[in-house]
């Protein structure tokens, strides 16, 4: 009788097998070769200790003159130049992602990134979470298997799982980004804010609570994390739905994914059970 | 004690260069192995590795940073290894990978063929950025500074990688139920 073999566990013995100890040959080449090798010069730079520090702050002010001059001149020179002249918006704290895919004010770095079309694309259905998303053809899209659960998911992991819905590019067909949604209920009695900072009390990496960004899904006000991994969330009822795009740059593309989303009607209170029937 | 050696050895004492080898060689050549999947192929990405480290060091800024600047030279020896390896594959096929066969008895010689020829089909960025998260254990911000591309790219591959070698095993598996169903 078969035993039920789970593959993480295979994966994670067969990593694990193999040499560990670098061969003594391998140790005797690299000490040979060491006096063989010519050697670059060492840097001069304002940590090093080769510096005075006086002359450290010399650079450094130099260095800061060079930068300012730089960047007033970048500036006065962009969108017709003046005084009045405004920087580029790095962030618009207006709503971006509307059902109908249209022109929006921008939630990406770059005033000129535009949302590509969405028209061609493929529609998606979560049979888990129960939200309809469109998604490239040209991507692989995979059903979520299992509940995301904040105790052992603190993140939307990429890894073994199955907690999320995943839509992955293929290169050289696609970007290489992919993008994750999932949903979870929300805890009667717990604010918005305080199910952000449970979620994000694990990150290690951008600031451990993001400054978010005002944005509309499906009709409902969400907001929008951009650091790294732009990452949306949308409360509806007792449930969050979470959507996340691999890589911040890809914002624009991030925006047309939401601009599709179809959210479920609101859950009944307590309920884990996923929808299966968007409206 | 390695900030030490590694101030030390950026100002030329080789000797202490050579302790950095004995403290991170095992590590470096561990990580190296499992993304080649070849011994000798890993020790000589080791070798570039350390010989360019020792080259290089001197520009080494930092010396708490180190570990994933080592790292990183690592990977792109690794990267450099793979590209000669498929210059030589192209005009002869090369004999199945080599390395200690395993005790483990949760590891068949058919699913470790089957990793193997999964793991192979990725490319070295894919391959890196999963040993170093389920080998090493590196974070995905650690990745990301070792392999020099943002944490979402990381994410990325390493789904990638995961899922390719998740549904090799599980195939593999369902041949395996098939095959032992009676008739």
């Amino acid at each position: 009788m078969n035993q039920p073999r789970d593959p993480d566990t295979i994966i994670a013995t067969w990593l694990d097998d193999g040499p560990i100890d670098l061969p003594d040959e391998t140790r005797r080449a690299i000490s040979v070769g060491l006096r063989t090798q010519p050697r670059a010069r060492r840097v001069a730079i304002l940590g090093g200790s080769s510096m005075s520090p006086i002359n450290r702050i010399a650079a450094a002010a130099a260095i800061l003159l060079a930068v300012g001059g730089l960047s007033v001149f970048v500036l006065s020179n962009r969108g017709g130049g003046g005084a009045g002249a405004t920087p580029a918006p790095s962030t618009s704290a207006a709503p971006s992602a509307t059902p109908i895919p249209s022109p929006s004010p921008s939630i990406a770095p770059s005033p000129s990134a535009t949302p590509p079309s969405t028209v061609g694309w493929l529609t998606f259905t979560s049979s888990h979470y129960g939200y309809t998303i469109a998604y490239p053809p040209t991507w692989a899209a995979t059903q979520a298997t299992r509940d995301w659960v904040s105790a052992t998911d603190p993140l939307a992991s990429p890894g073994p799982g199955g907690v999320s819905d995943v839509f992955l590019g293929n290169p050289p067909n696609g970007p290489e980004t992919g993008v994750f949604g999932f949903a979870a209920d929300v805890p009667a009695g717990t604010s918005e804010d305080a199910w952000l900072a449970s979620y994000y009390a694990g990150r290690n990496y951008c600031p451990t609570m993001p400054t978010f960004v005002p944005i509309t899904v499906d009709g409902h006000p969400g907001k929008l994390d951009p650091c790294y991994d732009a990452q949306a969330f949308v409360f509806v009822g007792n449930r969050v739905y979470v959507f996340v795009i691999f890589r911040t740059e890809m914002q624009p593309l991030f925006r047309a994914f939401l601009s599709t989303v179809k959210l479920p009607a609101s859950s009944p209170p307590g309920s884990l059970a996923p929808s299966v029937s968007p409206s | 004690m390695r900030t030490g050696l590694v101030e030390r050895a950026r100002d030329g004492d080789d000797v202490a260069f050579a302790a950095l080898v004995d403290l991170d060689g095992d590590q470096c050549y561990a990580i190296a192995y499992r993304i080649l999947r070849d011994v000798e192929r890993a020790q000589d990405a080791v070798q570039q590795a350390f010989l360019l480290a020792w080259r290089e060091l001197p520009r080494l800024r930092d010396p708490e940073r180190f570990s994933p600047w080592l790292h990183r030279l690592l990977v792109n020896a690794c990267y450099e290894e793979h590209r000669r390896h498929r210059r030589w594959i192209s005009r002869i096929r090369a004999l199945p990978v080599d390395g200690p066969a395993s005790a483990d008895p949760t590891v068949s010689v058919d699913d470790r063929d089957t990793l193997d020829r999964a793991f192979l089909r990725l490319t070295p960025q894919h391959r890196a950025v999963f040993v170093l998260h389920h080998y090493a254990g590196l974070d995905l911000a650690e990745i990301a500074d070792v392999v020099g591309v943002p944490v979402g790219t990381v994410k990325s591959r390493l789904h990638h990688a995961t899922r390719s070698l998740r549904a090799a095993i599980t195939a593999d598996s369902q041949v395996d139920s098939t095959e032992a169903r009676p008739a």
